[in-house]
């Protein structure tokens, strides 16, 4: 029998730390982001900007193992490019990117497959969890009637 | 660190479909002088709360932003932490539970002559009636002639609405309030009646009569918890947990060790879903309007699986994408012109399918997306892509077909090109939002955690009334069901006080 808990910790929706997404992570995931959903990389600032913000918060909010092993994961598709092209991936000739991506979202091996998975999720919500874009791409609701 | 002690009569931990009903049920007591109080770890949300934008609203409605993931991590789970519970976030579709689910689940006494009564008063109560054909969007109406065309079987949904815009953001919650949950129902009635509700207050475990729970600072700018922040202790006659599987489960876990009973936990269901996706020539504008109207359930008794209209939001939608790069942008700039369907697949109770917990007291779930269910999804895929092209969409995205769009061309090699092999779990987005179980009722303390009517084997004060309370699936939409063995359990407890 466990021995009861006592949570006095903050609820999981509290954001706290530094940002996930900063110094080599923030570009190695702004690469991969570029080549998973290629319309990040035509983001102006302001949409730069605001991806990372969304990025930063849901991923802030994750228990920081998960955090950690979405940084590793990072880290690993970095390693793996070696395998490609002898470079990290964000020096990889698109063509070369697209290898690496494939072979992961593909992967005989579950854990790398989901880890992709986890990471493509992460990257399209940068870009579509923009409110910003709804009108690019055709994503109309009504309006909120006042009463 | 200080703790602070209430009395009461009745303590409720969850105010969602089964927490939400047993309050107003025994609300007409507090007339009396019973003292009933409604606890709820999330916020009261009004109506100029919401603000309709997804990312935000998910994170403020959600446990994990609605993507709690399983211990295999090829599923994610969605369930709400708000007044109302899951109600907030549902889009109101009411199905009374199919005989067939009530006679799998074999309890004692729990059958059609009991509860058509009680499902009676709660469409009633929450205002359940079709919508007219004028305020059914072309997204549902393609599903509809399809399936007319196809012969197959065909149902409209019984909706609790009241006053609905067609704002279509339901799951995001209603920024109208017109889903009839239990936060605009049966809550207030509750309220009016003298219990009391308090928000943002997080049950941590059950010490004898004791509920011992943090009440914690607001968030959001809601309004804060009627109590200040802190440590109580809630003491009570009777303490019915309505958590819900993901709370109510860990709840008991913590209290009395994840072996106080020997199923609980176990035979966890929660009808694994996928959202498809389909792109027609013409504008569907299926993001204007209620999202849900249709149902075809003409492969549910052969390959137990249920295909629904549905309507998500851009990053929602976008995640349910197999793959990645252009054609990623490319489908998601025609959301204008996309059809959508959600697969419901009606997963068997097993054992082995469990909720536990962590070193922190946290929910884990422990779900085998086995070959069965894979081979469920393959059909449910080659059966919507069916559907997809007699609607007229001149492609469509099928996982398991092995690329990224299929097309109207190719709809007589639906069997050939979607096979299991190329559908992978880890790579498809699996999602549920139909938690249930763990907590199955019966009479055998070996093989149940509850009696009949939700009291907890061996713990004479201590009830579970939500959809943790299933043997089996519900084989469909579950809150009316929820609230109709609620009250049940509101009934056992106002006896047993009686009784006291």
């Amino acid at each position: 029998m466990i021995e009861p808990q006592v949570h006095s910790a903050p609820p999981a929706a509290v954001q706290v730390g530094e940002p996930f997404l900063q110094g080599k992570r923030l570009v190695r995931f702004e690469a991969l982001q570029n080549a998973l959903v290629p319309r990040s990389a035509g983001f102006s600032e302001a949409q730069r900007t605001e991806s990372r913000r969304l990025v930063n918060q849901l991923v802030g909010n994750m228990p920081a193992a998960n955090q950690r092993k979405l940084g590793l994961f990072l880290a690993i598709i970095d390693l793996l490019s070696m395998f490609f092209g002898l470079r990290a991936f964000r020096r990889l000739s698109p063509v070369k990117q697209k290898a690496v991506l494939v072979w992961l979202f593909d992967s005989p091996v579950g854990l790398l497959r989901k880890g992709f998975w986890g990471l493509n999720t992460v990257a399209r919500m940068g870009v579509y969890g923009q409110p910003g874009l709804y009108d690019e791409i055709g994503y109309k609701v009504r309006e909120t009637p006042h009463d | 660190m200080t703790e602070r002690r209430l009395d009461y009569d009745v303590v409720i931990i969850g105010s969602g479909a089964g927490g939400g009903t047993v309050a107003k049920e025994l609300s007409d007591l507090c007339r009396q002088g019973l003292r009933v109080a409604l606890l709820e770890w999330g916020g009261r949300f009004e109506k100029h709360d919401n603000t309709r934008r997804e990312v935000e609203m998910a994170g403020k409605l959600y446990f994990d932003n609605g993507g709690f993931q399983t211990s295999t991590q090829d599923m994610t789970l969605a369930f709400a932490r708000a007044l109302g519970g899951s109600t907030t976030v549902y889009t109101g579709v009411t199905f009374k539970p199919p005989e067939s689910a009530l006679r799998k689940w074999n309890v004692p006494g729990l059958d059609m002559t009991d509860l058509a009564p009680r499902l009676e008063k709660y469409m009633a109560e929450n205002n359940v009636h079709l919508q007219p054909e004028e305020n059914i969007n072309r997204n549902n109406r393609l599903f509809a002639q399809a399936c007319e065309k196809l012969g197959w079987k065909l149902g409209q949904f019984p909706l609790n609405i009241k006053g609905c815009a067609g704002l279509n953001t339901c799951n995001i919650g209603c920024a109208r309030h017109a889903k009839q949950g239990t936060a605009v129902v049966q809550i207030p009635v509750a309220e009016a009646n003298g219990v009391e509700v308090i928000t943002f207050c997080r049950a941590d475990r059950i010490e004898g009569d004791e509920v011992v729970a943090d009440v914690l600072p607001a968030q959001y700018g809601l309004a804060p918890s009627k109590l200040e922040p802190g440590r109580y202790r809630f003491r009570a006659k009777k303490i019915v947990l309505a958590a819900g599987t993901m709370n109510t489960i860990p709840l008991l876990m913590r209290s009395f060790g994840e072996a106080a009973w020997p199923t609980l936990g176990r035979y966890f269901t929660c009808h694994p879903a996928l959202t498809l996706v389909a792109e027609h020539p013409e504008p569907v504008e299926g993001a204007m309007g209620h999202p849900k109207s249709y149902y075809c359930d003409e492969f549910v008794e052969s390959d137990k699986f249920l295909l629904e209209t549905c309507m998500y939001f851009p990053f929602t939608t976008s995640k349910n994408l197999v793959g990645f790069g252009p054609e990623v942008d490319e489908l998601m700039s025609r959301f204008r012109y996309m059809q959508q369907i959600l697969v419901l697949v009606l997963d068997e109770a097993h054992a082995e399918n469990r909720v536990t917990i962590n070193d922190e007291g946290k929910p884990v779930v422990h779900y085998k997306i086995d070959d069965g269910l894979v081979e469920a999804f393959v059909k449910s895929v080659r059966a919507s892509g069916r559907l997809f092209f007699a609607a007229g969409a001149t492609r469509a995205h099928l996982p398991g077909a092995g690329r990224f769009f299929t097309f109207a061309e190719e709809a007589e090699r639906l069997d050939e090109l979607i096979s299991a092999d190329r559908f992978k779990p880890g790579q498809v987005s699996i999602a549920a939002a139909h938690l249930m179980g763990g907590c199955r009722m019966g009479t055998d303390p070996q093989t149940s955690v509850t009696d009949p009517w939700g009291r907890v084997h061996g713990k004479p004060n201590l009830y579970v009334a939500d959809a943790s309370l299933f043997p089996g699936s519900a084989e469909v939409n579950p809150y009316l069901t929820i609230m109709a063995l609620a009250d049940r359990v509101a009934e056992a407890v106002r006896g047993d006080l009686v009784a006291v």
